[in-house]
């Protein structure tokens, strides 16, 4: 994420709310380097309720199971 | 300068409105336009970027700036159909014509008051949201109705998370009016920007250029316009007023 948003640092407050970088192309940027790195494929429900950092990881972890 | 008497702003806005085109031939002249503007409740005036006289006559006569609109174009053979983040947007992606009044009023349904934020009526304190919404629904109606233009969908995983509409002429396809319903998750968006080139080769059209118009006023699908490598051809400062009679 911090790649993708290319900020020098990001935790786990970060989400749309507070990341500017986290706009329409950010997100879809963002789908497109999960899908890479996972090997999964992100359905548009869970590319909308990515929202913030613990959404992403939590979406991850359970293309993953 | 060239007047138009938008007698369908009526039902949209609920105003009398009229637009004023400045040509280039044209010179600043407060009279005649008050004279081409008596009797109408809300004013348009549409300047070519850099008309720094028409700016300065318009402040004074109190006019507002509202919007830039950008006036976009691509060579279809520039576009890049294997982009990662077309590719992505495009996945499980069909475009259907809107074609029955069953389609077309069932997708009409999703366009609500939100999914168009940026335009000059959705901005203006003078106008709502509502407003804004009402006039999109109200000329994607006509279109269909008159068939003035190619009305589609924009369906993924066989939901539909937005529609379209376009005219094709010779072979140029103007992209009129575009959008991802209100509650299409975010970057999906890029639909709006991609739909007539992904519609122009799973149709094989005979197309070589895409022209349409955004504004300004929208930085984030300005944004994906450019990711898109569109060329912004012509800028046009858009004025407006709002007369009490």
């Amino acid at each position: 994420m911090q790649r993708v948003f290319e900020t020098p640092s990001l935790d786990a407050s970060c989400s749309q709310n507070n990341c500017p970088q986290w706009d329409s192309m950010g997100q879809l940027n963002l789908v497109v380097e999960l899908e890479t790195e996972f090997d999964i494929n992100l359905e548009p429900e869970e590319i909308g309720d990515m929202r913030c950092f613990d959404d992403v990881v939590r979406i991850v972890k359970s293309k993953q199971q | 300068m060239k007047v138009t008497n938008c007698t369908w702003e009526l039902a949209n806005l609920g105003r009398r409105t009229v637009e004023i085109l400045i040509e280039p031939t044209d010179a600043p002249d407060p009279t005649a336009l008050a004279q081409a503007t008596k009797g109408y409740e809300y004013i348009v005036v549409k300047v070519p970027a850099g008309r720094v006289d028409y700016n300065i006559m318009l402040a004074k006569e109190q006019y507002f700036l509202i919007e830039t609109q950008i006036s976009l174009t691509q060579n279809i053979s520039n576009f890049d159909f294997d982009d990662r983040l077309v590719r992505c947007v495009s996945r499980n992606l069909e475009l259907p014509i809107l074609e029955s009044d069953h389609d077309f009023y069932a997708a009409l349904e999703h366009v609500t008051p939100g999914m168009f934020v940026a335009d000059r009526i959705a901005l203006d304190p003078h106008f709502s949201l509502e407003d804004s919404c009402r006039r999109y629904k109200n000329w994607f109606t006509s279109a269909h109705n008159d068939r003035s233009a190619t009305v589609i969908g924009y369906k993924v995983n066989g939901t539909l998370v937005g529609m379209g509409m376009h005219r094709l002429v010779g072979d140029v396809l103007y992209g009129l009016l575009g959008g991802t319903f209100a509650d299409t998750p975010m970057g999906l968006g890029l639909l709006t920007v991609c739909a007539g080139q992904l519609f122009v080769r799973a149709n094989n059209l005979p197309v070589k250029t895409i022209e349409t118009n955004i504004s300004a006023n929208n930085t984030q699908v300005a944004e994906l316009y450019s990711y898109c490598h569109y060329t912004f051809r012509a800028y046009t400062q858009v004025y407006v007023k709002h007369v009490t009679i």
